[in-house]
């Protein structure tokens, strides 16, 4: 062979050395750490870490299985794919929290996954059971058809982002007589033109769990402002909505869905994907509960 | 800076911080947290993979699209000196030229840095120059981040990274959607118009798998007429008028300008994406290099590169992905210098020197990732042809071609590698990362390199790396191939330089609210290229002749030649706070560097400082934010051939960035900076080309602009 193996290569010895020490040092280290958790059965959750958006579900989850494995994530890929792996050997199934979570599930390869707290299932390619971020549709439609008494309703989100979630709502209103207009914002510019235009044709909007509401709390301001001012009602999806000035946020609780989650991964899915909706939905307003009109604030579940 | 000033200024960011602390608001935040919903942006960066920094088999800074709308960073440049933890630029209003760690080279025009648009190298191959300004790159209104990766780590890439990699991650249609314009402009008449229009979308029938597309499409013009100098008056014995007067110096107006065109095209549909870049920099020289005459406005430099880069990604079963890119690279130089010179052409007041060189770079690469369980696995290879021409020739002021001068020169390089990397992780404490490469350039020979990293993290919230790399840099075709007989001489026997470093780099994120980082390395650079003037015979290698058929002849003629080592040590700490209103950040930086040449003494550097430093703090509130910024650049050495002046460096810069957000129709942020808010009168080491050993920073500037998203 003309060229020597790469790690024989010829250096300076004092940086090679070094090397080897710094090498040597970490691996001694690391021996003497107390072993990886082992591999068990059980059920396992993988999650990220902190008090993030998603942290009620993994708090209902963990309630639900006090004896699950909780997984959380490094944040990056690679190592959080090789942790799940090795610490998944022998289950069959893993519940994942949130996209990076469900993502590195399916990388991993191991059990299948049951996945909550993804907003779109199409943006993520493992395969497995998604338990719906929104309520049942047909619910939310007899919400909107019988206690706002709209039989017209705009639905705000990005097509980039949601276009799937845009079909099934259109798909679901269709069924209970309401006519979904598809209200998609693209841009800081579609915003003010696009809602503008909508709002005198619609009897309240719907507003998706889309990074439109997240990425500059302006946009939602405006939104908020404009369905005011033409006296129409918003409606959520997200709790934390109707304490930031949208009429009705109407919530699959984490609970529920935790329930939910528990009860498919007895029949789990490892080809192609399958969305569950969750049954129990709430009604949360900032003043009062169960009427997204009225003072008070508060939430009341529905069955 | 006085020591009562360092004291109010301590006392002052101490109280800006407890005041943060004191009215953190809760961690629930709806919009903080509302991208916990969505999955992760992914990149691809040292690994070509996407990686937590604290993953990552290097020490790297991270500046996001945040910190530089914040912080108002405006090129690259701007982004080394006042947001990394040892890199540097030092601008000589042709270039602004980066150092690293110690590592600095007069004229070494960004040869040893490896800069990337996303992943795609803009090193041309005429001198593997790469421009961290506005001749190759975009401005930072595109840019989503800026990797700074410090040491060699361009094992998947080959070479050239001897002091790191910059790599820019553009923002694309899903990013940044809808129209976009921003215009500014100020002192100096200066102006930029800056345009983008981006969208993105989903397709495909199954509701539950969408694919993706996005386009983004954007143009530029930046200009300024630059800053009007007075520069001292020296003596410097060759005439740099057309009266024949030898002083060098004095008021001049025009000749700092600059002018910048761009357009860029990325587009993405499902596995296939595109990414083109197309514009120029054409630039005035104030400081005239090269005994050129001083203050004319004629001596300019204009740098224009095209590239167009497609890929191909595809997942070919889950684990296993296949990667396939093509490129094309189009990079031309010009190069005009006035001289005063009334001897060499009889008759003539004197002539301009002219310089132009057209390079093409086609190649491609294919890369193969493969995961299994604890184990990653990264294997390709790229290949590249590169064609280049160069005329050059002296013109007379009227026009007319000098007789003789013409030269022509058309030559031809390639560059191969193939890479291997694995990362193997054992434990939830430990991983591996071990990879090595084999490089096969024209000119230059065959390489060799490996890199080992060790990453550490015994609780999560720290990371300790322990990490071994070498890397390369073939000489550039200039360098080996560039023969005009009267000045310069080839070198076809020129071997590349190696760079071997080790390094031990700690990540830890001490609350949420609170990161620091450090590192302490040592590297040896051996075979350091670099101009040499042949003294006798025995001095020229590659047995290269003169037009006689002997070596004697080449006596005073200057060749590239492996002329030294370099050894570096150093080390580096940087720390980032931020909470809902205020950030801040601060690096500091130490490295020393010594150059062992044939028969003499190490010695330091010249042109490099040993300490840098830099800081910002920055405060928003719903609607506007204020940030300031600054950096302190150490003593730099003269060159020795200056004589005994004093040094250069030794200043601190700041600049002041207001931000005022409010709805007029559409959304429209207006922006104030005012650049060297001080107005310090700095002074960066001149590079021996320069008359002078020593040469001012631009002064105060002060900008306004808006920008409006449609």
């Amino acid at each position: 062979m003309r060229y020597p193996p790469l790690l024989l290569m010829p250096g300076p010895r004092r940086v090679a050395s070094a090397a080897a020490r710094y090498a040597v040092g970490l691996s001694l280290l690391a021996t003497l750490l107390p072993p990886a958790l082992d591999a068990a059965s059980g059920p396992v959750i993988v999650r990220k870490g902190g008090r993030g958006a998603t942290s009620a579900l993994s708090a209902a989850l963990g309630e639900k299985l006090p004896s699950a494995r909780v997984v959380e994530l490094t944040g990056d890929l690679p190592a959080d794919t090789a942790r799940i792996s090795r610490e998944t050997k022998g289950v069959t199934v893993l519940f994942a929290i949130g996209p990076d979570a469900t993502e590195a599930a399916g990388e991993a390869r191991g059990p299948a996954v049951v996945s909550l707290g993804v907003a779109n299932p199409a943006q993520v390619k493992t395969p497995g059971i998604y338990v719906s971020m929104y309520p049942n549709l047909d619910r939310v439609f007899e919400y909107v058809k019988g206690t706002l008494k709209a039989s017209r309703v705009g639905f705000v989100f990005s097509p980039a982002k949601n276009r799937e979630i845009g079909l099934q709502f259109l798909k679901a209103g269709s069924a209970q007589g309401v006519t979904v207009v598809p209200v998609t914002i693209a841009s800081a510019g579609d915003l003010v033109r696009d809602i503008k235009g909508a709002l005198p044709n619609v009897d309240a909007l719907l507003l998706a769990i889309d990074p439109i509401l997240f990425e500059d709390p302006h946009n939602l301001e405006f939104i908020v402002q404009e369905a005011r001012n033409a006296n129409k009602p918003t409606v959520g999806f997200l709790e934390d909505l109707a304490h930031l000035g949208v009429t009705v946020s109407l919530v699959a609780l984490p609970a529920a869905a935790a329930d939910a989650a528990i009860a498919a991964s007895s029949q789990p899915v490892t080809i192609g994907k399958k969305r569950l909706e969750v049954e129990g939905m709430a009604v949360v307003t900032a003043k009062k509960t169960g009427d997204a009109g009225g003072g008070g604030g508060g939430a009341h579940a529905i069955r | 800076m006085r020591s009562a000033d360092r004291g109010a200024v301590s006392i002052a960011l101490a109280a800006l911080l407890a005041a943060a602390g004191a009215r953190s608001a809760p961690a629930q935040d709806f919009f903080e947290q509302g991208k916990d919903y969505f999955k992760s942006e992914t990149i691809e960066g040292v690994s070509k993979h996407a990686e937590a920094p604290t993953e990552t088999p290097a020490t790297v800074t991270l500046i996001t699209r945040d910190e530089i709308e914040r912080y108002g960073f405006r090129t690259v440049a701007d982004v080394l000196n006042f947001a990394s933890m040892g890199n540097f630029s030092l601008g000589d209003r042709r270039y602004d030229l980066a150092g690293s760690r110690g590592l600095f080279l007069f004229e070494d025009f960004n040869t040893r840095i490896l800069v990337m648009l996303n992943g795609h190298s803009l090193n041309e191959p005429w001198s593997n120059f790469a421009d961290i300004g506005r001749a190759m790159l975009l401005p930072l209104d595109l840019v989503e981040r800026i990797e700074i990766v410090y040491g060699p780590s361009a094992l998947l890439y080959g070479g050239y990274s001897l002091y790191g990699i910059v790599n820019v991650i553009t923002r694309n249609g899903s990013s940044m959607p809808g129209g976009r314009v921003r215009l500014s402009g100020g002192s100096w008449a200066t102006g930029e118009a800056v345009a983008s229009w981006g969208a993105s979308g989903t397709y495909g029938a199954d509701p539950l798998m969408s694919r993706e597309w996005s386009v983004l499409a954007a143009a530029g013009y930046y200009r300024s007429d630059g800053e009007d100098l007075d520069l001292p008056r020296v003596d410097v014995g060759y005439p740099v008028d057309l009266q024949g007067g030898t002083i060098w110096g004095g008021p001049q107006s025009g000749t700092d300008f600059e002018r910048a065109p761009f357009f860029f095209l990325q587009a993405r549909r499902g596995d296939f994406s595109l990414m083109g870049r197309a514009g120029y920099r054409k630039r005035g020289t104030p400081f005239a290099p090269y005994g050129a005459m001083y203050g004319t406005g004629d001596q300019t430099l204009r740098d224009e590169k095209e590239f167009v880069d497609l890929r191909w990604d595809h997942a070919l079963s889950s684990g296993l992905g296949l990667s396939a890119r093509a490129f094309y690279d189009v990079y031309h130089y010009h190069e005009v210098d006035p001289y005063a010179d009334a001897v060499t052409y009889p008759g003539q007041s004197g002539y301009l020197f002219d310089l132009k060189t057209r390079d093409h770079d086609v190649g491609g690469e294919v890369r193969v990732t493969y995961r299994r369980g604890t184990h990653f696995l990264t294997g390709g290879g790229e290949y590249r042809y590169r064609k280049l021409g160069q005329d050059s020739g002296n013109v007379f002021f009227d026009g007319g071609a000098a007789p003789g001068s013409s030269i022509r020169q058309d030559v031809h390089g390639r560059f191969g590698v193939l890479y291997a990397q694995e990362e193997w992780r054992p434990l939830n404490q430990l991983s591996f990362v071990v990879g090595g490469n084999w490089a096969h350039t024209e000119p230059g020979s065959s390489k060799a390199q490996p890199r080992v990293a060790v990453v550490y993290k015994p609780v999560s919230t720290l990371s300790v790396k322990g990490l071994y790399g070498r890397g390369f840099r073939p000489p550039s075709i200039f360098e080996a191939s560039y023969a005009d007989y009267q000045s310069q001489i080839p070198n076809p026997a020129l071997a590349s330089e190696e760079i071997s470093t080790a390094e031990l780099s700690l990540m830890w994120k001490a609350t949420s609210r609170l990161a620091a980082q450090g590192y302490a390395f040592r590297s040896r650079l051996d075979g350091l290229i670099r101009g040499v003037t042949i003294e006798s015979p025995s001095d020229v290698q590659g047995g290269v002749v003169g037009s006689g058929g002997t070596a004697a002849e080449l006596v005073g003629l200057l060749q590239y030649q492996s002329a030294g080592d370099v050894t570096s040590s150093g080390a580096g700490a940087s720390v980032r706070f931020q909470s809902r209103r205020w950030q801040a950040y601060g690096n500091l930086a130490y490295a020393s560097a010594r150059l062992s040449t044939r028969g003499s003494v190490s010695a330091r550097l010249s042109g490099s400082p040993h300490w840098l430093g830099s800081g910002g703090v920055s405060f928003s509130s719903r609607d506007w934010t204020g940030s300031i910024t600054a950096h302190y650049v150490g003593e730099e050495p003269l060159d020795p051939s200056r004589g005994r002046v004093g040094p250069a460096g030794d200043f601190v810069e700041a600049n002041l960035r207001g931000l005022y957000r409010i709805r007029l129709a559409y959304p429209v942020t207006i922006h104030l900076d005012v650049l060297n808010l001080f107005d310090r009168a700095g002074t960066v080491a001149a590079s021996p080309v320069y008359a002078v050993p020593s040469l001012p920073i631009e002064g105060r500037r002060i900008l306004l602009g808006a920008d409006v998203k449609f």
